[in-house]
């Protein structure tokens, strides 16, 4: 007869795997089927981001910032304008406010259809997948005439943003959002009515109220656990105190109500551009400012599609420089990934569930990987 | 369900993909100002190097020929982030829909 102890057996999930899509360990601890722990290590991907960063200057730097993630990649220089117009103690025009809101939803768009689709393939439900994705191509499209380019954008500039948006594009913009609208409806209907989609998420990977508050998490999934909290609401920036939203939130606390509020958080977006297009002031786009930027520390709060991005900047009065540091979504959302992926009383996660529960939270590890952490002895 | 009549319905619209390069590649559509190879207005370049000084992934030298300074630009390098275009003070710097740059040799891809 064995001790409990004994039978509890170590099962590295990764860093390569096929159910992953980064590099992560995911090192599980499993009495049977069940995982009762689980410990992560994230740093597979260390790309020495901030380093790199003293060494440039702040022009240079937008687009090394850029680089931090190609998905949230709006969201990132939007970030590190914010941090560098602030330390300057300049505003912006206010027509490059909202271009950068419309900029930011639209990433957002895309940014959600292509969780979802990635969603679909964890859950096993290939077809969906796929139509995700070709929908998701409307949002690319309509981001190449906005900005230039499909993913790395380049849109956003120190003081402002780098082009303008023209009759031609908004008039696109408006049919795309139309389009998008009733696709996204339809996705809403499926997940709503597919038992496959309910059957491999409802109550896996659950994460109540008050440990997601306790946890820090951030973004989608927290409000999946009924926490009313966004940056662009609590703390607006660019246009956001302008644009009216609503913050979605669920009281589902598992990876179905991830979907839904993802879901829902897509079809705000879209109203959202649709506003910012309606009332789009006239005026310059950009506010030139100095290369060099005044000594002080800045902190900024952004929502980015995977949750609240914190950056910090720190300026010695030089072109470059003196220390920064980001914040992701997904580093946030680790300690809630661990509660989650941990079987308690009646909760129970099976091993079959580990990369749903994982893809829930939207995980971005080479964003992530950022910071080393020595054990001391 | 609605997703098994929604693939039914697929099957009868055309094809999701272009046929890239083989019969696709007129259908592509660039949109203006999309970011491809760059080009540079000789007359217009007064060779400030503003240009290398900004570019993020130093793909831009300062060369010297018979009217003076003027960026060479190499495509290999290249992220086609625009910087060169948004620092140019006098702008000579422009981008083209050419997004074809790929080559076995690498003198190929210098825009001079």
């Amino acid at each position: 007869m064995s001790s409990s102890y004994e039978r509890i057996f170590n099962l590295p999930l990764g860093p390569q795997h096929p159910a992953l899509k980064e590099p992560v360990l995911l090192d599980l601890k499993v009495e049977g089927e069940h995982v009762v722990d689980v410990a992560l290590d994230v740093s597979y991907n260390h790309r020495g981001m901030e380093k790199a960063a003293e060494y440039r200057t702040y022009v240079q730097d937008l687009y090394l910032i850029e680089r931090i993630c190609g998905i949230c990649n709006i969201a990132h220089t939007l970030s590190f304008c914010q941090c560098v117009e602030g330390l300057h103690g300049k505003e912006i025009p206010e027509r490059a406010k909202y271009l950068r809101v419309i900029a930011e939803e639209l990433e957002r768009i895309q940014s959600h259809l292509l969780w979802l689709g990635v969603a679909a393939h964890e859950i096993g439900f290939d077809t969906f997948f796929m139509y995700i994705w070709l929908d998701r191509e409307i949002s690319l499209d309509l981001m190449e005439e906005f900005a230039g380019n499909r993913i790395t954008t380049s849109y956003n500039a120190i003081g402002g943003v780098k082009r303008d948006m023209t009759p031609e594009v908004a008039n696109k913009m408006k049919k795309g959002m139309d389009k998008l609208e009733e696709r996204v409806k339809f996705y809403k209907k499926v997940v709503l009515s597919e038992r496959t989609v309910m059957k491999r998420t409802m109550g896996i990977g659950i994460l109540r109220r008050d440990a997601a508050i306790q946890l820090n998490a951030v973004g989608p999934t927290l409000r999946a656990s009924g926490v009313d909290m966004d940056a662009r609401a609590d703390d607006p920036y660019a246009a956001h105190s302008l644009v009216p939203f609503k913050v979605v939130t669920d009281d589902g606390c598992d990876a179905f109500s991830r979907i839904i509020v993802r879901l829902d958080e897509t079809l705000e977006s879209i109203n959202m551009i649709r506003y910012c297009i309606e009332k789009l002031p006239p005026g310059p786009l950009l506010q030139r400012l100095p290369r060099r930027v005044p000594a002080g520390d800045f902190l900024t709060r952004v929502e980015a599609p995977r949750g609240e991005l914190v950056h910090f900047l720190r300026a010695d009065g030089s072109d470059k420089p003196y220390r920064y540091k980001v914040k992701t979504p997904t580093f946030s959302n680790l300690a809630p990934l661990r509660e989650m992926l941990r079987s308690k009383g009646k909760y129970v996660v099976n091993v079959a569930d580990v990369p749903v529960i994982l893809a829930s939270i939207d995980p971005c590890f080479s964003c992530t990987s950022r910071n080393e952490v020595v054990k001391s002895s | 369900m609605s997703i098994f009549l929604e693939a039914c319905r697929s099957l009868l619209k055309p094809k999701a993909t272009l046929r890239y390069p083989l019969g696709g590649k007129d259908l592509l559509q660039i949109p203006d100002g999309y970011r491809g190879k760059m080009a540079l207005k000789r007359e217009a370049c007064i060779g400030c190097t503003i240009c290398e000084k900004d570019c993020p992934s130093s793909a831009i030298t300062i060369i010297t020929d018979q009217k003076g300074k003027r960026p060479v630009f190499y495509l290999d390098r290249c992220m086609f982030c625009g910087q060169c275009k948004e620092s140019c003070p006098t702008k000579a710097i422009s981008f083209t829909k050419d997004f074809e740059n790929a080559s076995y040799d690498r003198k190929t891809m210098e825009v001079r």
